[in-house]
């Protein structure tokens, strides 16, 4: 009968009032921006006279490095040791998405806040002086920075627990995957990086500009020139009014899909309150104080506590560009450091040693305990270790 | 027309699936009657109730209730319609009076302000006020029966729907509610009564329609209900042996004598029976012819079938639950 | 021809006079409002749920108040903050609550709505009151809705009066390290009650519409929880995290980005307009469902 089908109707429209809302939404994200066009050199250009200091934005980091997924762990569940428990919880970083908020006013006031589900791990500067706050243990760390403090964005303070994504490619020059104590690299942080890096090698050319956090923006494409590398392309996404970085995404080779991705999703270039700078660590936590050591290689300023693996020494590096190699020596790798249980599950056997293979880099950790890694298929690595 | 009927129904159909629960139904109420429903266990009738009252939809064909199509117009009847359907249903952990102001102020038309008033009126009325602050869940089933009862007389209604009124009562609860529809067909309302209880429908109601396997066989006033079955003559004689062969000569088909040793002239009276098909012969004509022949003839009567006779010729089986 | 609606319109009512003020009060959904709440509210079943939930930070406070060890990072959520601060047994209830209890008690409510009174036969005599349908079907999902809302409050309003006894109360620490004052932690609390509550309506909806699915109010009930856990562990799963957004239960602990400092509003946010979404759509089956059932119990 006609009227018990109408009163099937609002069930029927309903869903597709919803789905057309819920596609509506990006529909207008990816409405195409018009921007005067700019050359690459233009638009680095930009980048380079960029004079953003203050910000307050919200950061969404998602990689998707081909991994298996492993089920949400709590902090440190399935490991006992806690060099174990720290690569959990830094694999937890390279396999699920992240939320970070950032706040900037000034070279010397920082406070970064990652969001967990019920907790919270902040990294607050301001002038020399530096906490770290992680509300699941409820510990804070204090340490005053040397008056020759580093320039905002490139570095974030190293800090015990760092477990030295310096040993991942493409960050061997300059952190860029998050630590579980310094938690962000921005869109920024990591623009810098990689511009402050282009050589030859890498072809850079501009993309249809896009619209980020709400503002429009040029898109700046970088792409290997040697087949040698798992890296595809790298977007980075321009801020056409300021030249701030707003998003850096990276594909693998042959994949269509982003295997890391950092962007704004949502900013605001007026300065945060005074008050977002200044941190007393709450009643109740338990306070450390930190020396700093000097600062020379981001390797060694690795202060050697037992809650951090032990990190190798000297590493020596071979090939160019993207496909740089980077090994360190015999004995390197210390059992420790493989007691994650998540690790474990992440690790295949190959000849010749335990090999974690992702979409964009690949690590080797041979029998005789020396690990190679680079952004570059498992038979090089091989070749690498079979050749030294 | 639509005005002489409180409820009216044209091919009304419910198929469950593949079964058919009400087929082609085609019910006149007249307003102001007292309407039997009657019908096996099983029948349709409650079906049937469901679909005047909207709480079912029809598969096909149309009713109309107190005039208006049932149920587009369902927020305009029912306010008018008192209904009990296939027995009481109550909140356990209220009290009677709480379930009947619950009951009350789901209807948007009630006022709110006589609301206490007119529970209090209906609990008086089927005699439960004693028992109003007890907990249902403490009720007997004759007592929900005059509760559910009462939910239907809250307000004034133009027709009244009641599903087994009796069902559970004790013989004085039964003769109440035979009084209680008298008053309220006394009063200009249309009552409609479902039942399979012969006695009760034959007792109260002016109409009645029969119900067999989801069709109606028959409907009518009671009159003509009975006036269809067959009639049946019967003497009551000592000379029944005599009787039954001048019986048998004006045609008729007597039946063996119901006392004594079948129909042999013993000396006792006996009663001898015939069907008396419409066109026969006048009864006193039958006495006439029985007396010349010199039978004793003690007593004679002319039976209209009983409501019970035609329900069971019609339904068959009776009271079983019809397959 | 009765079915014809002009023969119908020109048959006169019955001579039987109308009542005089059977005038219909159009949009007085106030009267079956009140009714519903007091039905609800009076069953003991609901009273035993409001009491268990309230029982939960109790135990809680009696609990760490009797151990008085708690090491950080054990445990639920802020469990070790208790001793220090009275206020926090509220949240960590409200942690433990949030994926289990709650929805618990907010399916055995919503699924009970219409099945119950279905199973019950109560049903059919609403209906030709007549309760009308659609303004049924609403009242429920608004009785359901204000269970959650007790239901927290239950939570709270215990968790706060037994950290208050058990505990001292000073200085609150936000998760991002800052303190506040109680009375702004206590208005954060209240925030975080609003949250959850609003995280229950999509959850509510959804038993709504399967409790108009069946006469068997017990099955409505475990459906629905069943759901609520089904939603919980498909949203644990990597794998499907392409669902996770669209999982009503995804946000439900994000009310801990209420008590960052400043507020991230943007999960407050995410979750009312997905649990709008759920009320929607859900609300849209139950209504298409319900109108044109037949109702046979």
């Amino acid at each position: 009968m006609s009227s018990r089908w109408l009163r099937w109707m609002p069930a029927a429209a309903m869903p597709v009032v919803v789905a057309a809302v819920v596609l509506a939404g990006p529909l207008q994200a990816t409405a195409p921006v018009s921007l005067p066009a700019k050359t690459p050199e233009q638009v680095m250009a930009l980048v380079a006279g960029s004079k953003v200091q203050a910000l307050s934005g919200t950061v969404a980091e998602t990689v998707d490095l081909g991994l298996p997924q492993l089920p949400a762990m709590g902090a440190g569940a399935s490991s006992d040791s806690p060099s174990g428990a720290a690569m959990d919880q830094l694999l937890g970083l390279l396999t699920s998405p992240q939320t970070v908020r950032v706040y900037l006013d000034g070279a010397t006031n920082q406070r970064v806040q990652l969001m967990n589900t019920l907790a919270e791990q902040d990294v607050v500067r301001h002038g020399n002086s530096v906490w770290t706050y992680n509300s699941a243990t409820n510990t804070a760390t204090s340490l005053t920075l040397p008056t020759t403090a580093p320039a905002p964005y490139a570095t974030t303070p190293k800090l015990p627990g760092y477990v030295g994504p310096d040993t991942l490619p493409l960050a061997s020059k300059a952190p860029m995957v998050p630590t579980p104590d310094s938690p962000v690299a921005t869109p920024a942080q990591l623009a810098a990086t990689i511009l402050s890096n282009l050589d030859p090698s890498t072809d850079v050319s501009t993309g249809p500009s896009l619209s980020v956090a709400g503002r429009d923006a040029y898109q700046l494409l970088l792409t290997p020139r040697t087949s040698a590398t798992l890296v595809g392309e790298v977007r980075i996404a321009v801020d056409a009014a300021t030249g701030l970085p707003l998003s850096v995404s990276v594909q693998a080779k042959g994949s269509d899909g982003v295997a890391l991705s950092v962007a704004f999703t949502s900013i605001d270039l007026t300065a945060p309150p005074a008050s977002t700078f200044l941190f007393t660590p709450p009643p109740g936590a338990t306070v450390t104080q930190m020396a700093v050591p000097a600062r020379t290689s981001p390797l060694k300023t690795l202060p050697a506590t037992p809650a951090g693996p032990q990190l190798p020494a000297d590493p020596t590096t071979s090939g160019t560009g993207w496909a740089t190699i980077v090994a360190t020596p015999a004995g390197s790798v210390q059992a420790s450091l493989l007691d994650s249980a998540a690790l474990a599950q992440l690790l295949q056997d190959v000849p010749g040693g335990r090999v974690l293979e992702t979409s964009l880099f690949t690590a080797l950790v041979t029998t005789d305990g020396r690990l190679f890694v680079g952004a570059v298929p498992l038979a090089a690595l091989q070749a690498a270790a079979a050749s030294q | 027309m639509s005005g002489q009927f409180a409820i009216e129904t044209h091919t009304l159909t419910k198929q469950f699936g593949a079964q058919t629960a009400v087929n082609g139904l085609d019910l006149d109420v007249p307003t102001g009657a007292v309407f039997g429903f009657l019908g096996p266990n099983g029948s349709g009738k409650t079906t049937t109730i469901r679909m005047l009252l909207g709480l079912a939809a029809a598969s096909s064909g149309t009713a109309a209730v107190l005039g208006r199509p049932m149920p587009r117009e369902l927020d305009a009847v029912l306010p008018r319609v008192g209904a009990l359907v296939e027995g009481p249903a109550f909140y356990p952990f209220l009290s009677g009076r709480d379930n009947l102001l619950r009951l009350d102020s789901a209807d948007p038309h009630a006022p709110r302000a006589s609301r206490k008033a007119r529970v209090g009126q209906a609990l008086e009325r089927v005699g439960l006020s004693p028992a109003a602050s007890k907990k249902v869940k403490a009720y007997s089933l004759g007592m929900k029966q005059r509760l559910g009862l009462a939910n239907a007389l809250l307000r004034p209604r133009e027709l009244m729907v009641l599903d087994e009124p009796t069902n559970g009562l004790d013989p004085q609860g039964t003769r109440e509610v035979r009084n209680l529809i008298r008053s309220l067909a006394a009063g200009g309302t249309t009552v409609f009564v479902s039942s399979h209880l012969l006695a009760e429908v034959e007792q109260i109601c002016t109409h009645a329609a029969i119900m067999r396997a989801g069709s109606l066989v028959a409907q009518g006033t009671l009159a003509q209900l009975r006036g269809e079955g067959k009639r049946t003559a019967t003497v009551l004689t000592p000379d029944a042996g005599a009787a039954k062969s001048v019986l048998a000569r004006l045609g008729l088909v007597p039946d063996a004598g119901i006392d004594g040793e079948g129909v042999a002239d013993t000396g006792f009276d006996s009663t001898v029976t015939a069907a008396l098909p419409a066109d026969h012969l006048v009864p006193e004509a039958i006495v006439a012819a029985l007396v010349a022949d010199g039978v004793r003839v003690r007593g004679f009567s002319v039976d209209t079938g009983s409501l019970e006779d035609r329900f069971v010729a019609l339904t068959g089986e009776g009271f079983d639950v019809a397959q | 021809m009765p079915s014809d609606p002009q023969a119908a319109d020109s048959g006169s009512p019955a001579p039987t006079p109308t009542p005089a003020d059977s005038s219909p009060q159009r949009g007085t959904l106030w009267p079956l409002l009140a009714s519903e709440l007091s039905v609800l509210f009076r069953r003991r079943r609901t009273a035993a749920m409001l009491a268990t939930l309230a029982a939960v930070p109790v135990l809680i406070a009696v609990a760490v108040r009797l151990t008085r060890s708690t090491t950080p990072g054990r445990g639920p959520a802020f469990l070790d903050r208790i001793t220090e601060n009275g206020l926090f047994v509220v949240l960590t209830a409200l942690v433990l609550c949030t994926p289990l209890f709650l929805p618990l008690t907010v399916g055995v409510t919503s699924g009970d709505t219409v099945a119950g009174e279905a199973g019950q036969g109560t049903l059919r005599y609403l209906l030709v009151a007549p309760a009308g349908r659609f303004r049924l079907l609403l009242v429920k999902y608004v009785g359901a809705a204000v269970f959650a809302v007790a239901a927290t409050a239950s939570v709270i309003v215990a968790g706060t009066v037994a950290g208050l006894l058990l505990f001292p109360v000073g200085q609150v620490p936000l998760l991002s390290g800052d303190v506040v004052s109680p009375w702004v932690a206590e208005g954060r609390i209240l925030l975080v009650g609003a949250y959850v509550c609003v995280s229950l309506l999509g959850l509510s909806a959804i038993g709504l519409f399967i409790s108009t699915l069946t006469d068997v109010p017990v099955g409505a009930m475990a459906a629905t929880v069943a759901l609520a856990i089904a939603a919980q562990v498909l949203d644990a799963l990597p794998q499907l995290a392409w669902l996770h957004p669209w999982l009503f239960s995804h946000y439900w602990l994000g009310f801990a980005d209420l008590l960052r400092q400043p507020i991230e509003w943007g999960s407050f946010g995410s979750n009312a307009l997905l649990q709008l979404g759920y009320l929607a759509v859900f609300g849209a089956f139950a209504y298409g469902r319900f109108a044109t059932k037949d109702v046979l119990s």
